[in-house]
């Protein structure tokens, strides 16, 4: 390199280095200019208040102190179900003047970070939407309102009892039910025609379909079904009391849980379902039947849409049957719910947004555009659910709103109940693997889920 | 040539220039920390009042079977790092030959580092699954009679994520390799080759010493981040490190502790006794290489 | 193999053609190892691009078609039309350049003395930044959330900035490289009479490019992919970067692979496109640099 040159290099890399610190300082600047701005804005709104005050415009809350602006936070209904929330809100608040709904979308993993967050920000969101799994762990911590306590029996009195009891904690039941999805018994018609098996003849017991899946395996080489476990729900609902009614013993070794497990591990063992069944969810299962390899899907209805969008072919040889039922008569319901934290500044106005949302109006709508069910007795209903084209889409609604009344979504009723439950989870996966029988499997997580319980009631 | 005066007009430039970053520091590292430990002796779970326990915490977490099965399966991971620091070493030395389309394989090795683990989690769980890509050939090729899920099996889900870690690393430590080796003197290497030492020879006792020091920093880096490793585990076996624990390392037990069960305060005493494990093994390491990465300039 | 290239090499008179020879060999011996290095690191991303290119039947179908037949752009025009992803994206440039300015001339500034300049408490602050990498953080996401909060940072891009403003990992990278500097460079400035800040800015960062340039990427990297600290600190959608919005097409009741896939291809270039520009400004340059 010539001295010219370095020279000129130097230069050049003088004036970068320069500029590189200006914008440093620029943006710092910038930073703290910010920060006193931001502090000047929300000066005008009182110190104390939460959230809701926070959001909403300086010259908004000055003028009008009346004026109320909740938070409304949801789970991945962003963008496809815009219009449909939007118009909800817009709704509501033309029957609340007063009123104005700020809603938050998030992404289905950011929701549980986000809220914890800006509740230790005390900035705490009015209406949120939570899984029951999630509400019953905040419930625990006594971060969520008691709408046995605070929402009037006009509010209570629209939803399915045993849906609204799905989030009951002691005497408390600390969300309104939302929506659920509903499995149905969807097949295709063509590997069961090749399987030798009558396609008008649907499985009516989960043995029938134990053995359908022999011979679908047999025949055809691909598998029956993929079972999504949910071992907890799934004792509950072969008729194991799982809790006892004072909510002191773990009762899950019992001869129809045992009857349950073993039927399972001969599944996974003669390898009728894929060994991947371990820790497969809904989306596995979907992926699998649209693609070919599976000869049927016992997830949500509301996966057939996506059959149909990705797999046009399969979702045009899909039929559409009731789920066999298990012991218990009933089906597992996996709920939403709406929640309202107790660090909401408007307990009253958040409780009416909730409620509005869930009430038979907007479940009603939000039914028609995606495959869904509704938790108000009303809305369920409507003749919509029971009219209906050829399609399986149509089809898959008629049947699980017949199955509805039968509904149900699976809680302990304790605090802590995702901690008491993960031995029945994770020894679940040791016993298919065959680490532990399934007679060990009942009796160590029976003892383990038993020792939590303890310490969660001495916590108390 | 080293005056007095020269030492203290360094020392000002050096405390002038340190300022901006070190207060950055002190806001957003140095604080967080400072009020995150005194956590590991609560109960501190963000929504409820909090308690002094005391040890309690630390006692719970010598009797926490799943703790134990974590901090296993986090020192296994450690595994990774030679494979990590030797083959992307290999990968430096190979890319930075001058070659024909020297670009598009640096390229093509970067590639991994920047795709979102989301999208990485998807094509590798395709390649692990039962009728996933990997079993479709080890079965054409007639290596397999029966697919194996890679993903179930409890002792190869782990060697899976592991695999990913490395697939996900290469590039990035490579980077390092490369501005490393750029910035030797390409002189000291010709001349070498020039006196008739061969191509090995040269890497091996021009090049790697010369590269030690960033060898160490990345081995060092490699194995803090190999016993913390979180993402690739969370998005493809999840918060429970399925099958049966097996894929549960340290960090996504103590996620999951904090924002799942809001146990914030045993979150934290999880992580202080992670942090004294890995303090010794950087401890050992140092010891081990004597003249290590972290020296100071002279 | 590489004795037989010497031995090879040594029955040659002429000096060039010597070097040739070896650089055919070299070829031979170089590209099949780069190739399959290749297929290895790009394989899954190819397999990503592929599926963002196939119509929906053929997406699931098995076994698997390697090739998209037919051909089709149709998810990433999907993805444009069903989120506003061009203000995602200029988001996500704003935030990160922002971020990259401020992050790269911090730790520059911070890694330069830690490196070379004595003073005293050097080893005590290198030392404590050493140890932060170690120690837990198990509260950190919601102790800086209320500091930003307190700065009155919420909901604004400096909110999403500033935290990582400065990152440990860099200052490393940087002050090994500021360290590999030869020291005639630095006595012959002095004896020239530069100051100490010409002495950083005008010999010092320019002998580090090649280390410059791997932070940028790094940083670049970082911002671009940052998901979860982007929506915990702002409150509307409409500031999000691109790697939050694209979660949205990972929504439960809408679930969409080729989507996702598509959506990966987009947030993936860019960072492609600046390695590539970087590649040639720094690292080439600085070999030509050297040699020249």
């Amino acid at each position: 390199m010539t001295n010219e040159k370095r020279e000129q290099n130097d230069q050049k890399v003088t004036v970068v280095a320069l500029l590189m610190v200006c914008a440093m300082m620029i943006s710092i600047l910038a930073a703290c200019g910010g920060g006193k701005n931001n502090e000047a804005g929300s000066s005008s709104s009182p110190p104390a208040s939460g959230s809701s005050t926070q959001s909403a415009s300086p010259s908004e809350s000055s003028e009008a102190p009346k004026d109320i602006t909740l938070q409304f936070w949801t789970i991945s209904l962003s963008p496809n179900f815009d219009d449909y929330i939007n118009g909800r809100i817009k709704k509501f608040q033309d029957e609340n003047p007063g009123v104005t709904v700020k809603w938050t979308d998030l992404p289905y993993d950011a929701m549980e970070q986000k809220l914890l967050v800006s509740i230790a920000g005390g900035n705490a969101p009015d209406v949120v939407n939570l899984n029951t799994g999630m509400t019953m762990t905040l419930a625990g911590k006594n971060a969520l309102v008691d709408m046995n306590a605070e929402a009037t029996e006009e509010q209570r009195s629209i939803y399915f009892e045993t849906l609204y009891n799905s989030a009951k904690l002691g005497d408390g039941v600390y969300a309104f039910p939302w929506y659920y999805g509903l499995s149905a018994f969807m097949y295709n018609k063509e590997i069961y025609e090749k399987a030798g098996l009558d396609p008008n003849k649907p499985p009516t017991t989960w043995e029938e379909l134990r053995q359908h899946a022999v011979t679908i395996k047999e025949k055809t080489g691909k598998y029956g079904f993929v079972p999504t476990y949910n071992p907890p729900a799934d004792l509950y609902f072969s008729g194991v009391p799982v809790i006892s009614e004072d909510k002191k013993k773990i009762v899950i070794n019992t001869p129809e849980a045992l009857e349950w497990v073993k039927w399972n591990k001969a599944l996974y063992d003669e390898g009728i379902v894929p060994k991947e069944s371990l820790s497969a969810d809904a989306n596995y299962a979907t992926d699998k039947y649209q693609s070919g390899q599976i000869a049927t899907l016992t997830t949500g209805a509301a996966f057939l849409s996506r059959v149909k969008t990705n797999a046009k072919k399969i979702y045009d040889n899909t039929l559409v049957a009731e789920m066999p039922v298990l012991k218990s008569g009933k089906y597992h319901a996996g709920l939403m719910n709406l929640v309202v934290p107790v660090k909401s500044e408007n307990h009253p106005e958040a409780i009416a947004l909730a409620n509005f949302m869930t009430n038979d109006e907007s479940q009603l709508e939000f039914c028609k555009i995606v495959n869904i069910l509704p938790s108000t007795k009303k809305a369920a209903a409507d003749p919509f659910f029971t009219q209906g084209g050829d399609d399986a889409e149509s089809k898959a609604k008629i049947i699980t709103v017949k199955q509805a009344a039968k509904a149900q979504d699976f809680t302990l009723g304790v605090k802590d109940e995702g901690k008491i439950l993960e031995p029945l989870w994770k020894n679940w996966q040791k016993m298919l693997l065959g680490d532990i029988t399934p007679e060990e499997y009942l009796s160590q997580s029976e003892s383990a889920a038993q020792k939590i319980l303890d310490e969660v009631n001495a916590a108390k | 040539m080293f005056t007095n005066k020269l030492m203290r007009r360094q020392a000002i430039f050096a405390y002038l220039i340190l300022i901006p970053g070190i207060i950055m520091l002190l806001i957003f590292t140095f604080y967080p920390i400072v009020r995150g430990l005194p956590l590991a002796f609560t109960d501190y779970s963000v929504v409820d009042t909090t308690h002094w326990t005391g040890w309690k915490n630390f006692k719970r977490a010598f009797s926490d079977p799943i703790f134990g099965a974590a901090l296993k399966n986090s020192l296994i991971y450690i595994v990774v790092v030679p494979f990590l620091q030797i083959i992307s070493i290999l990968m430096a030395i190979l890319v930075n030959n001058k070659l024909r389309f020297v670009q598009f394989f640096r390229v093509a090795y970067f590639v991994p580092v920047v795709t979102s683990m989301v999208a990485a989690a998807i094509a590798w769980k395709w390649v692990y699954e039962e009728q996933g890509i990997l079993n479709y050939f080890l079965m054409e090729f007639g290596i397999l009679d029966e697919p194996i899920s890679f993903m179930v099996e409890t002792k190869l889900a782990l060697m899976g994520v592991m695999i990913v870690t490395v697939w996900k690393g290469l590039g990035f430590y490579m980077m390092i390799y490369l501005a490393g080796l750029q910035s030797i003197p390409t002189e000291m290497q010709e001349a070498a080759r020039i006196d008739g030492a061969n191509r090995w020879r040269v890497i091996w006792h021009i090049t790697i010493p010369l590269l030690m020091p960033f060898v160490l920093l990345c081995s060092l880096l490699s194995v803090m981040g190999a016993i913390q490793v979180f993402d690739e585990v969370f998005v493809m076996h999840g918060s429970l490190g399925d099958p049966a624990y097996s894929t549960l390392t340290t960090s996504v037990y103590s996620y999951r502790i904090a924002f799942t069960d809001f146990e914030f305060g045993y979150s934290a005493a999880l992580g202080l006794l992670v942090a004294i494990i890995i303090t010794i093994i950087s401890i050992a390491m140092f010891r081990f290489t004597r003249k290590g990465g972290l020296t100071y300039y002279e | 193999m590489s004795d037989a290239s010497v031995s090879r090499a040594s029955r040659r008179p002429i000096r060039s053609e010597k070097w040739s020879g070896k650089k055919v060999l070299q070829a031979i011996i170089l590209y099949p190892l780069l190739l399959l290095t290749t297929v290895i690191t790009l394989g899954p991303f190819l397999w990503l691009l592929s599926t963002a290119l196939k119509t929906g039947e053929n997406v699931y179908a098995y076994p698997p078609q390697f090739i998209p037949n037919p051909i089709t752009f149709q998810n990433f025009i999907d993805v444009f039309n069903i989120m506003p992803l061009w203000d995602y994206i200029g988001n996500t440039v704003v935030m990160t350049t922002l971020g990259v300015l401020l992050n790269l001339s911090l730790c520059a500034l911070t890694a330069y003395p830690l490196a070379r300049l004595r003073f005293p408490g050097r080893n005590a602050i290198f030392f404590t930044m050493v140890s932060t990498m170690i120690l837990p953080n198990a509260a950190g996401m919601i102790v800086n959330f209320l500091t930003i909060q307190s700065l009155g940072l919420y909901n604004s891009l400096m909110g999403v900035v500033l935290p990582s403003a400065i990152s440990i990992f860099n200052v490393f990278l940087l002050r090994q490289a500021f360290i590999t500097v030869p020291n005639d460079m630095e006595l012959s400035a002095r004896i020239d009479g530069a100051g100490e800040f010409r002495i950083f800015a005008s010999i010092m960062v320019p002998m580090i490019r090649p280390a410059i340039a791997t932070v940028v990427i790094f940083d670049f990297m970082a911002f671009w992919n940052s998901l979860i600290w982007p929506v915990i600190v702002l409150d509307d959608k409409a500031k999000y970067p691109l790697g939050p919005a694209l979660r949205y097409l990972n929504s439960n009741l809408a679930f969409n692979f080729p989507y996702i896939a598509a959506g990966t291809i987009i947030s993936v270039i860019p960072i492609i496109v600046i390695f590539l520009i970087l590649q040639r400004q720094f690292i080439n340059g600085m070999v030509g640099a050297v040699k020249g």
